[in-house]
Order: C-alpha cells, then structure tokens, then sequence
C-alpha cells in the first residue's frame, strides 16, 4: 500500500511562536487515522498544512504523492472546526455548488442524506441553528467518494447524541480504500474507530502508532493520551 | 472550472447588488407612472430616489467588490473557496470578472438614470425633449465623420475598461496585503491605508505620463493621429495619453501577479 500522506520536516511558525518543529510521518491509505493533541496542539495548522490552506511553511507534505495544490483538492475531502458555507445559500444551493466543482460528489446521496438528516432543501443557511448547518456540512463531506476524509474537530461542541449521530454518518460513508484523518481531544467517545493515531504536542510528534500497537501494551488510547499529555496539566 | 466560478460568482454577488438594480427599476416605474397620472409630488420624490439609487449603485457595487472579496477568501467562507480544486489564478480570475461586469453596469445604470432623469426634468417643465438630447449628442459635434466618432468611442470604452479593472486590481491587492500576517494586526484599517496608498501612487503615476509622456493619440477636424511629438498637456486637441494608458496595464498585470502571489504563500485562512 502507498502513503497517502508523507510529512517531512514540517515547520510552522506564527511569527516567534513556532507551531510544528520538525515534524516527520507518513500513513499508508484504507485506515482511519486518530490525529490527537490537547488544544492548541498544532493540529488545525497541520490540518490546515494537509488542505492548501496555509502555505507559508517549511518541510515536505505530500498528499498522494503529491504537494497540497489543485490536484490534491480534487481527493481531500475536509470538513473545518468552522461554520463556513455563505448565509444566502439554501441547503439545495450548497449541495448544487458542491455538485459543480467535485466530480466525485453524490448528489443524490447528498439529497436523500439531506431528507434523512430533516435539513430542508429551501432552507437558507442563514435562519438554520448551528447544527443544522454542521450537519449540512458534514453531508457535502461525507457525500464526496473522496481518496481522504480530513476531519477537524467534528465531535467538539456537541452533545453525546449528535456525537453519536456524526460518528454513524462518518463510518457509513467512508468509502472502501479511503482513509480518515480525525482530529480531537475527546478520545474516550472514538478511540474504537481507529486503526493508527498520532499524537502531536508542543510541535513535535509524541506518539505514532497503530493501535494495537498500543491496546497490546495493555493500554486504551485515553489512557495513553493520558500518559503523554498529563504532565501538561500537572502543576508542581 | 474557470465558467463554473463565473457561474457561482455571479449567483453569490447577485443578492447583495440584485435589490439595488430591483430598488431603481420599481423606482423608475414609480416615476413614470407618477408622470403619466399626472401626480407632481410623487413623481418628484420618486426622482429624488432614483437620483440616489443611480448614486447608490456605484457605491454599493464598489464596497460590494471590497468586503465580497475578503469574506469569500479570507473569512470562513475561505474554507470552502480555497479548498476548491481550483488554482488561485482561477479564484481570481472569476471574481475580478464578475466584479467587472457588475461595476460596469452598475455605471452604466447610474449614466443611464442621470441622462433618463435630465430628459425626464426637461419634459416636467415642458422644454422640447428631443432638442436636449441633441445638446447631448453635440458633444460629438466638433469630430468630423461617423468613422471617426466610432473610433473615438472605442478608444474610451478601452480607457473605462482598463481604469475599472485597474480599480479591481488595486482593490484585491490591498484586500489581500491587508491579510498577510504581518497587516493583520491593522485590522480592517489596513484596507483602506493600503487602498489609498496604492490608488494615490498610481494615480500619481498615471497623470504624470499621460500628461508628460510625447506619446498620444490626437483627434482632429481631419481624423485620428498618433502622435510622438505632443503630450497631452501640450495639446489643445481632444487628446488621449497613450503612455498613462500603458502604464495602467503594467500596473494591472502587477497587481494582479502580487495578489496571485500573495495568495499562493503568504495568506492563511484565519
């Protein structure tokens, strides 16, 4: 299997404040990645890196074998900590807009997810309640038949039942051979569903793994997490 | 790809400029049927608001272009703009088109309700509406044939291409500086430096050659000439620079390039 994603030395700086320091890792593709870390871990800017959304960084990042670009956009799916689709749009408007510019979307996928999901096709973002229009945007993402799934933060904010709800929609609609990247700091709720993780503080890459890698040292990922990131919380 | 951002462009922008043209239409409809039941007052208001509408349509059109620009790429909706699987110059590209058609109309509706408002008035007090609109037409009078009046109105409509699109260019431009890490810490203030900056310095520019540079194109009694001899400010004769005209190019293309470039390595989504 190749790797879907290759990072190489990364570095990311906001002007003295050095987010990623030198960080190296590769994944092969077909797995559902758990991409960990407390809050303001560095894992929106290498998120962010991943999508083409920030450029101005050091280091190699491969996407498919490719750098983050046109190309790259065409088989990254990536669903932002963001409310982000423009207020006049109703959700028929999203869905069309979404149908136009990715030729792997699904739109009648996308329609009936959209019945089942109680989003009203003439409803305009603007007058939808939050998570109306998370849903909505978790249905553009999970309606592309795309080669990665970024995901950033979906289960943060929400309640167990829509946590519940949104991780049954990301594992129905993950297609055969694509891979999921999953960013979050609620672990105890998800560390089921992934077969690697990779753990970022500080800037640097604290722990990567699969997972039974670590279930077989006699530990669950929360635990982990717990190990790797309790210090941070210690105070002497 | 470049037809689908036009197509979407052009959707997005039309509900925020869509009721201003909506707004002068009823209005005119208003006036017109004021002036036929004969009604002075509500005609006379309604002219009032058509004056303005025609006013507002620029203004609207030009902080539509502004704050368009900056939300759809540098605030939320950014996610979604720059994660297209589209090339920057193709983002660009569809909105400097779009804003160009729609500043161009929004001139040509503001032109058309002034010139529809000056005949309209001329009709209220009861003057002889077809002589005003040979005094307009007069402007042409001093040009020697229908070839050349042709040539002339070309030469114009090449000039108001090039200054709206120099003005969209100096527009993106600043929108996109002002997002750079380093202006961010402006805020929204660092638009309208940057804007102004920009603007005076090219206008600046601009006149100097125009008005300096012995390169124009002179219209006479006997045709159109180009001329290597005469700058604009030497001349007595309707007369276009053609240096200033140049210059307007390079500076577009320049902007334009900055902007690409700003875009591709130095903004990041917020």
């Amino acid at each position: 299997m190749s790797d879907i994603i290759t990072v190489k030395n990364l570095s990311k700086s906001y002007g003295s404040h050095q987010v990623l320091k030198n960080v190296s890792f590769s994944f092969e593709e077909n797995q559902i990645i758990g991409l960990l870390g407390p809050n303001g871990s560095g894992k929106t800017s290498l998120i962010k890196i991943l999508t083409g959304l920030i450029h101005d960084y050091h280091g190699e990042v491969l996407i498919d074998g490719m750098a983050p670009g046109k190309k790259t956009k065409e088989i990254v799916a990536y669903l932002p900590e963001k409310t982000y689709l423009p207020d006049w749009m109703r959700c028929i408007d999203a869905i069309d807009y979404i149908a136009d510019f990715y030729a792997d979307f699904d739109k009648e996928k996308a329609l009936k997810m959209a019945e089942t999901f109680n989003l009203p096709l003439k409803q305009k973002i603007k007058t939808m309640s939050k998570g109306m229009q998370e849903k909505l945007q978790l249905l553009i993402v999970m309606c592309r038949n795309a080669k990665l799934y970024v995901l950033d933060e979906p289960l943060g904010g929400v309640d167990p039942a829509a946590r519940d709800f949104i991780l049954n929609t990301i594992m129905k609609n993950i297609p055969e051979g694509s891979t999921v990247l999953l960013s979050t700091h609620l672990i105890y709720d998800v560390e089921d569903i992934f077969n690697s993780v990779l753990m970022i503080g500080q800037g640097k890459v604290l722990v990567k793994a699969r997972t039974e890698q670590i279930t077989e040292s006699g530990r669950t990922i929360e635990q982990l997490f717990k190990e790797v990131f309790g210090n941070a919380w210690q105070v002497d | 790809m470049l037809g689908k951002l036009i197509k979407n462009e052009f959707k997005c922008t039309l509900h925020t400029v869509g009721y201003i043209y909506l707004a002068s239409i009823i209005t005119a409809g208003i006036m017109l049927l004021a002036y036929l039941v004969k009604i002075t007052w509500i005609s006379g208001v309604a002219t009032m608001i058509l004056l303005a509408t025609g006013a507002a349509a620029v203004l609207v059109t030009f902080f539509m272009t502004i704050v368009h620009f900056n939300k759809s790429l540098y605030g939320n909706q950014g996610y979604l703009s720059f994660t297209l699987p589209v090339t920057s110059n193709q983002l660009l590209a569809a909105k400097t088109i779009v804003s160009f058609c729609w500043m161009l109309v929004s001139y040509a509706v503001a032109i058309a309700i002034f010139i529809g408002v000056y005949l309209y008035a001329t009709a209220m007090v009861g003057d002889d509406v077809k002589a005003a609109a040979k005094l307009m037409l007069d402007l042409f009078a001093g040009l020697p044939n229908k070839s050349t009046i042709i040539k002339v109105v070309i030469i114009a409509g090449v000039i108001i291409f090039l200054k709206i699109v120099k003005l969209i260019a100096e527009l993106y431009f600043s929108v996109t500086l002002s997002n750079t890490r380093v202006m961010q810490k402006l805020g929204g203030f660092a638009i309208v430096v940057v804007f102004f900056v920009t603007f005076i310095l090219l206008v600046v520019a601009s006149t100097w050659l125009t008005n300096n540079i012995p390169f124009s194109i002179v219209v006479t009694s006997s045709g159109i000439f180009y001329s290597t001899t005469q700058s604009m400010s030497e001349s007595t004769l309707m007369t276009f620079g053609i240096a200033g005209i140049l210059f307007d190019v390079i500076a577009s293309i320049a902007l334009f390039t900055g902007t690409s470039l700003l875009m591709d390595s130095k903004v990041n989504i917020k």
